[in-house]
């Protein structure tokens, strides 16, 4: 389990600032992030980036401003994700293990432009 | 016999983007060139011969992009400012995000080195994208060259829609210089993942704020930037009168509200008039227009909250409103013009006829009351009758801008604006040397209107440089200098917080106004006393070029009403304490 909350960004990838952006949004807020991963989800670049955000106060001033960031079309949070573990491509030793984070059914908010949305 | 060639001349990307800006309907570019964006100048050449567009060149590019912005604010178009790459880019830093804090629609055009170069610490190469990322509402890097065009227009259509912002267009030289087999010019705009804001009201919550503010006993209304952006003084106007509701704004809504309407009470905040302040203390009913609730309109939240106040918001942005940390009664999101008139139709629809007798005349008390503390004439120059003296002067329709600092200061509680969209100054980041550029700005989108800075010494000396633009181009502005010989404003927090240990902070006798600006071929005045400031004024009213009047001020006079960092509105100071207040 992830400590804090995770974060669904869904994004349009143009070049790789958008990862900067996102990223930043939590930094200039002063929130730490415990891991993140994200994929393509189309051909058209559509992005779904997973964020594993501490606890703060500052939380949803970053999630709003995340859901009003250029390219982003929608942030959802999840209240908890659980982990899958994989072996990692060098194999080895048992600390090498890729962990995906999974959200799992508890999506308590959904962000987009201004307005609540899923 | 010859033969006979047709020659067909293959667009470059540099053409593209001056027939972009051509096709947005730009007239002005605010620039310095240098080697990455003088493909661009090349091009722009023929425009300029034509007269379809017009150059000025500046001093420095923060001068480049604080032009623009002045030129946006006062014409209400987007400004446009173009810079070279590494030190010219990194330069329209300071001025973008003075644009971005005060929501004004910039767009600038930034050459980058060669793509080939890019990453390899090359000559005056940057990462604009890197930086520009944080301090403008977007920024894109062209890939192709066939890509200019659309985003140009993207550019032009990101800075003006939802919340107006500055945005950066970099362009890499290799594709300025690039041919292109045919123009290809988009009709709409594409951006993905960007909505602008719009307005939804529920006709329900118009009719519970309506009934909020006709049951009020003590309405009041804030004002804020967006009632300036979205041009909205007559629907306030016309709601204020309806409801007999006092009005007081924030730095960037007084712009809005012409003074000489008697319910208008002033800036509320951290420099804002006591009175404001206490009517929003007061209040049993707020309508916030347009308006973020900064820090600097409301250091302390606890102001608004508690004591049983109604509150009503009207925002362009809900995350804004999200984010505070108030329950609003209602909240209408959507352009400020739009529900206010909304709201306008609703009390006209119910007909009720309000009597406001005693609070308005609680009003007015506050105002008669602090006036004692205010207007203070005991010798020297005094700050608001220096004002006073400018304002009886100058045309009702004269633009002010001013810089940052102590004069900051006295404009906001004694500047009187009479027309709307005539005073501009830099309200979110408090950017020192925005005065002088922006007025070169202003007076290139308004040349029928006289356009004055009102700055203080050391905001002048940040870009006073861009004097020589104003001379060069004929652009007759005037620039009043409240001289006190230091940097005022933060002399004062010494004064009053840190114990009255002053550091860093005071000038020496270097620098002659006069002569600094007949250096540069503009006129000079030093003034001594009213009557001298008055005919000063009335020749650099006739003076055809720029001109600089210095008016000498007590280096000790404070900046006042102030509130302590972080303090509450009734924690006003309202005179100095060294002198036993």
């Amino acid at each position: 389990m992830t400590r804090g909350r995770v974060v669904r960004v869904v994004c349009h990838y143009r070049d790789a600032s958008i990862l900067e952006n996102l990223v930043s949004t939590f930094r200039k807020l002063l929130v730490d992030i415990e891991w993140f991963y994200g994929r393509m989800v189309d051909e058209n670049g559509l992005y779904e980036v997973y964020l594993g955000v501490r606890e703060s106060r500052n939380f949803l001033t970053a999630v709003l401003d995340l859901s009003t960031t250029i390219n982003v079309q929608s942030v959802e949070v999840f209240d908890k994700a659980d982990f899958s573990s994989h072996p990692s491509v060098d194999g080895g030793g048992t600390a090498e293990v890729v962990k995906i984070y999974i959200p799992r059914g508890s999506k308590s908010e959904c962000y987009s432009w201004g307005e609540k949305c899923g | 016999m010859g033969e006979f060639y047709q020659v067909v001349i293959m667009p470059t990307g540099a053409k593209l983007v001056v027939e972009a800006l051509r096709r947005e309907g730009v007239k002005v570019v605010f620039g310095i060139p240098g080697l990455s964006n003088m493909p661009i100048y090349d091009e722009l050449l023929d425009y300029l011969v034509n007269e379809e567009i017009k150059h000025v060149l500046m001093r420095h590019e923060q001068g480049a992009a604080h032009a623009a912005d002045g030129y946006a604010r006062i014409s209400g178009k987007p400004g446009v400012c173009t810079a070279t790459s590494g030190p010219g880019s990194m330069n329209l830093v300071t001025g973008l995000i003075t644009a971005y804090w005060d929501n004004s629609p910039v767009v600038a055009i930034t050459g980058q080195v060669p793509k080939s170069y890019i990453g390899r610490k090359s000559f005056q190469e940057a990462d604009v994208v890197g930086v520009m990322q944080h301090i403008a509402k977007y920024v894109v890097q062209i890939k192709d060259v066939g890509e200019i065009p659309l985003w140009i227009k993207n550019a032009f259509y990101l800075a003006t829609t939802g919340k107006p912002g500055p945005v950066v267009v970099d362009i890499p030289r290799d594709l300025l210089n690039a041919k292109v087999d045919r123009e290809m010019w988009p009709e709409e705009p594409k951006v993905l993942g960007y909505k602008p804001f719009k307005t939804i009201v529920n006709p329900a919550d118009v009719v519970k704020a309506v009934k909020i503010l006709l049951e009020a006993e003590r309405p009041l209304i804030l004002v804020g930037s967006g009632v300036f952006w979205s041009d909205a003084t007559e629907e306030v106007m016309k709601l204020s009168e309806l409801l007999i509701c006092p009005i007081i704004s924030t730095l960037l809504g007084k712009a809005a509200i012409p003074h000489d309407y008697p319910l208008y009470l002033g800036v509320v905040g951290y420099y804002g008039r006591a009175e404001a302040n206490n009517a929003l203390l007061e209040a049993d009913a707020v309508l916030i227009v347009g308006a973020r609730l900064s820090d600097r309109t409301l250091p302390s939240y606890s102001d608004l909250i508690g004591g049983g106040k109604k509150l009503i918001m009207i925002n362009i942005d809900p995350t804004d409103v999200m984010k505070l940390p108030i329950k609003f009664d209602v909240e209408l999101y959507g352009d400020a013009k739009k529900v206010l008139n909304m709201l306008v139709e609703g009390i006209k629809e119910i007909g009720v006829k309000v009597s406001r007798v005693s609070w308005i005349s609680r009003v007015k008390e506050l105002k008669e009351y602090y006036s004692k503390y205010y207007y203070v004439d005991d010798g020297g120059l005094r700050p608001w009758k220096v004002l006073k003296v400018i304002r009886e002067v100058v045309p009702s329709d004269s633009i002010i801008t001013t810089g940052v600092g102590k004069h900051q200061m006295w404009v906001t509680s004694f500047w009187e604006v009479l027309k709307p969209r005539t005073l501009i100054t830099s309200g979110g980041m408090g950017t020192m040397g925005f005065g002088l550029p922006a007025a070169i700005g202003a007076k290139i989108a308004r040349p029928d209107k006289v356009v004055i800075n009102l700055d203080g010494d050391g905001s002048f000396l940040m870009t006073m440089n861009n004097l020589a633009t104003a001379v060069d181009y004929n652009i007759p502005i005037i620039t009043v200098v409240f001289d006190n010989r230091s940097l005022g404003l933060v002399r004062q927090v010494q004064e009053l917080f840190f114990r009255g240990r002053v550091v860093g902070v005071d000038f020496g006798p270097s620098t002659d106004y006069v002569k600094l600006a007949e250096s540069f071929g503009a006129v000079g005045y030093d003034v001594t006393d009213y009557n001298d400031l008055r005919e000063s004024l009335k020749k650099a009213l006739n003076d055809s070029v720029a001109s600089v009047i210095r008016i000498p001020i007590d280096r000790d006079e404070f900046a006042l009403p102030q509130l302590p960092p972080g303090g509450s509105l009734r924690e006003v100071i309202l005179c100095d304490p060294r002198k036993g207040c």
